[in-house]
């Protein structure tokens, strides 16, 4: 019976990354001694926060079958717009920060532009800009550290019932980006472009527009983001959002969500992703682990994730004709 | 008795160079369903392309229920309730069915939510009026081909339709899903609707068509009541009475000599136990509707595709010796039916697409260097010997005509000089002119001792240049030919008039 077995393989793709995570959570419980406790998993989530920000634009990006490697730099340029407007003109932090979102919106809508209207591939195109926001970044600051004012740095560090503010807000926006990729319009032709784009055009979706909109909106979630990682410091640093795109990725393909575009969720896909990297840092931590090791495993995972979702898209033209030949 | 839909009153249309429409006149009424019929090239797509906004005609005039009506734009035929089925499928495999019917327009709520009540009711609702158990949540992607033209459908019943194009939408489909096809078909005449209906299956016009329109060569050849035309009669107007160009006495007929064999060939659901022998400079036709096997058999040759049995043989000094596939790349040469596509480099000249399967000759002595000399030398051999018109050999190749595109890629082939050749509807697209070139090539090939596989959908062309065919149908070879077939007996094998043979899938 060849559906059945088909069927096991799928079962195993669709719940592997389960089967990671409770398999990471379980080594580390039983290797580091404080590692299942409140204070470790809270602050273990507070430090994934931004990332679950990010991973999140970042999988919007996916689902249309590209991707955005310049996100961690707009995170970083966008913070530093901010930063500098705080402490050179004095801006208060809300007034700065509502410029630091605009900056992102903005600056995803020059990916956005670069790729719809010059035609320029997604991927060419956001290395050429995580390079240039970066440097753009450096010039504004003067590469200098800015230290946040007071407000900032007490929201870093604030909770609500006990859990930082952070992943309130974290958990809030992947909320809503869950409902918006799964019920609005929006979301749908996101998915659809992950299907084709030739398709999308003979079906009449405005698919130029909505590819322009989902780099528009992970430039929004990035700068979001960057302004969580920069209260958590308490500062603007050159390091801000360096390698995050990256890790995005690497926890986008963790969460079972396709590079090919089209397949995943944001919950629990997104989440699932983040978290299973930042238990292996946090646990590796623990462990007393040599801090360069998680690199080297982080890397590891990366490559097996991305080859079971190689594998997974070549079964899945065998699903189809399977089923063909059995009607 | 029923009422008249559309009336297309003498259409007439023209591209530089081809009158592809003249004076055609074509009539659907509500409630029936008409076939549309012809050989390639007859102005089917055309006609239809008219009707479906894509191309505007010179002459003639649409009416649309009495109403006088002009498209712009593919957008001003779907507001006149005109359907396209197209046998090539829009569908986004990673989304379920409801999502894929309705993703050009979704019911929404609030502006930019989907109002999933409202879809899932008029789905379900289409759905039932299909005939259709799947539920509106599968993915298309776990779908079988019925199902998912089945989704097509829908999508085309959600708008006001009341005119469906159904462009050969039984290709693909198997003997179960068919006879589905055929019953929601029924179900939409019954509604009321125009079906106009688009096949090379012969038999299929009998069991759903009410009325038939047979073009040929741009005008319409004949129709009527399908009752009152017998399927002979069908072939004869879509086949006409053409002049067939003849080989006469170049024809290789004397003693034959067998130097390849294709043994059970078989690959799932596509070609069943295919057997065949090639003979020293034959020209051997594989003959077939689109999708028949001819084209699947080259590549299995070619190894380009995974088959589930194949044994190659050649046949050296009377001894038959089993080959393996990489002996097959390396002497059999391979024109494919996009050139553009699969064969030629568009971007580099005549000269390096020429020598790109020859580059293991033309090195220098000892080194891995190609020699340019050499390559020049060659290019402008062929092209002195294939009347390649070209400015020069460095000229770039997306510049040249289809033509003489498709004799840089003979000459390609020619530098290697393979015993064996495959060429698949090598005349494609090309001119009259063009044709008849390409042709004498072939003949002259065959003549200096070249063995010749000629896939091609023109029956002149395959009539007057072929010693034997072989004729596909659904995937396998249900009879081998000689010369001298009629062209009635051909057309009704390949379309399965003349042996209702069982269904394999295509």
């Amino acid at each position: 019976m060849k559906l059945k077995q088909l069927s096991i393989k799928d079962s195993l793709f669709k719940y592997g990354f389960y089967v990671i995570l409770f398999g990471v959570i379980l080594f580390f419980t039983f290797s580091a001694e404080y590692f299942l406790t409140f204070a470790n998993i809270n602050s273990l989530v507070h430090a994934a926060a931004p990332m679950l920000i990010i991973a999140a634009g970042m999988a919007f990006v996916v689902f249309t079958g590209k991707l955005d490697i310049s996100l961690g730099s707009i995170a970083y340029l966008s913070t530093c717009i901010g930063a500098v407007l705080m402490k050179n003109l004095g801006f208060p932090p809300a007034a700065a920060f509502i410029i630091v979102l605009l900056s992102g919106i903005v600056l995803g809508g020059i990916n956005g532009f670069i790729i719809v209207i010059l035609k320029v591939n997604p991927l060419i195109t956001t290395l050429g800009t995580l390079t240039a926001f970066r440097g753009l970044g450096l010039i504004l600051t003067q590469s200098f550290e800015i230290r946040m004012p007071e407000a900032v740095r007490a929201f870093g560090t604030s909770r609500i019932l006990g859990v930082f503010s952070d992943v309130w807000l974290a958990l809030l926006l992947l909320i809503l980006l869950h409902f918006i990729h799964q019920k609005a319009v929006f979301g749908k032709q996101v998915t659809a472009l992950g299907n084709g784009e030739e398709v999308c055009l003979r079906l009449g979706i405005r698919v130029d527009r909505t590819i322009f909109l989902t780099f528009m909106l992970a430039g929004f979630l990035a700068s979001i983001g960057g302004i969580v990682s920069m209260a958590q410091i308490g500062q603007s640093t050159t390091f801000l959002g360096k390698g995050m795109e990256f890790t995005a990725v690497a926890a986008i393909v963790l969460g079972g969500i396709s590079l090919f575009g089209g397949e995943g969720k944001i919950i629990p896909g997104v989440l699932i992703g983040v978290l299973t990297l930042e238990l292996i840092r946090n646990g590796l931590n623990h462990l007393g682990a040599n801090p360069y090791l998680y690199e080297f495993v982080n890397g590891g995972i990366i490559f097996t994730a991305m080859s079971a979702d190689a594998l997974k898209a070549r079964l899945r033209g065998q699903v189809i004709l399977v089923s063909d030949e059995n009607t | 008795m029923s009422s008249t839909v559309l009336k297309m009153i003498g259409i007439g249309k023209s591209f530089p160079g081809v009158r592809a429409l003249h004076n055609v006149t074509f009539t659907a009424y509500a409630g029936e369903a008409i076939a549309l019929l012809g050989a390639n090239g007859a102005g089917k797509s055309t006609l239809m392309n008219v009707l479906g906004g894509v191309i505007r005609h010179d002459d003639g005039k649409l009416e649309i229920q009495g109403k006088s009506v002009e498209f712009k734009n593919p957008k001003d035929a779907q507001a006149e309730g005109i359907a396209f089925v197209h046998q090539e499928m829009a569908l986004l495999p990673t989304m379920t069915v409801m999502d894929n019917m309705f993703i050009a327009d979704f019911p929404k709520r609030w502006g930019a939510i989907i109002n999933r009540t409202e879809m899932r009711n008029q789905c379900t609702e289409v759905l039932e009026r299909l005939g259709c158990r799947i539920s509106p949540d599968n993915y298309i992607k776990n779908l079988g081909t019925g199902d998912r033209q089945m989704v097509e459908i829908g999508r085309a019943l959600l708008g006001n339709n009341r005119i469906f194009i159904f462009d050969e939408p039984t290709s693909s489909l198997t003997k179960g899903e068919k006879d589905n096809l055929i019953k929601v078909i029924e179900r939409l005449k019954r509604e009321g609707m125009a079906i106009i209906y688009i096949t090379h299956f012969l038999s299929e016009v009998y069991d759903i068509c009410d009325r038939v329109c047979v073009l040929r060569g741009g005008e319409v050849a004949g129709g009527g009541l399908i009752s009152e035309v017998s399927m002979n009669k069908l072939v004869r107007m879509m086949v006409g009475d053409v002049k067939i160009g003849d080989r006469g006495s170049e024809r290789n007929t004397a003693a034959r000599k067998p130097i390849f064999q294709v043994d059970e060939l078989n690959r799932r659901g596509v070609l069943e136990n295919i057997n065949f022998t090639l003979n020293k400079g034959e020209i051997l036709g594989f003959w077939g509707l689109l999708g028949s096997g001819r084209t699947e058999t080259a590549r299995a040759i070619m190894g380009l595709d995974t088959v589930d049995s194949l044994k190659i043989s050649t046949w050296k000094d009377d001894r038959l010796t089993e080959v393996s596939t990489e002996f097959v790349q390396h002497n059999i040469g391979l024109i494919t039916e996009e050139r553009r596509v699969d064969g030629l480099f568009l971007p580099m000249s005549v000269s390096r697409n020429m020598s790109m399967a020859n580059l293991r000759n033309i090195r220098k002595k000892h080194s891995a260097v190609i020699d340019r000399k050499r390559e020049a030398e060659l290019s402008r051999e062929f092209t002195d010997r294939l009347n390649i018109k070209i400015t020069s050999i460095e000229q770039k190749v997306e510049t040249l005509s289809g033509g003489n595109q498709q004799k840089v890629i003979l000459g390609r082939w020619l530098e290697v000089n393979p015993d064996i050749l495959i060429m698949d509807e090598p005349t494609r697209g090309l001119d009259v002119s063009a044709k008849a070139e390409i042709a004498r090539i072939i003949v002259r090939l065959a003549k200096e001792g070249t063995s010749i596989i000629l896939i091609s959908s023109e029956i002149e062309e395959m009539m007057s240049l072929c010693d034997r065919f072989l004729v596909f149908n659904k995937g396998r070879i249900i009879s081998n030919l000689e010369y001298g077939v009629s062209q009635e007996e051909l057309v009704g094998l390949a379309a399965g008039t003349a042996d209702a043979s069982k269904r394999v899938m295509a």
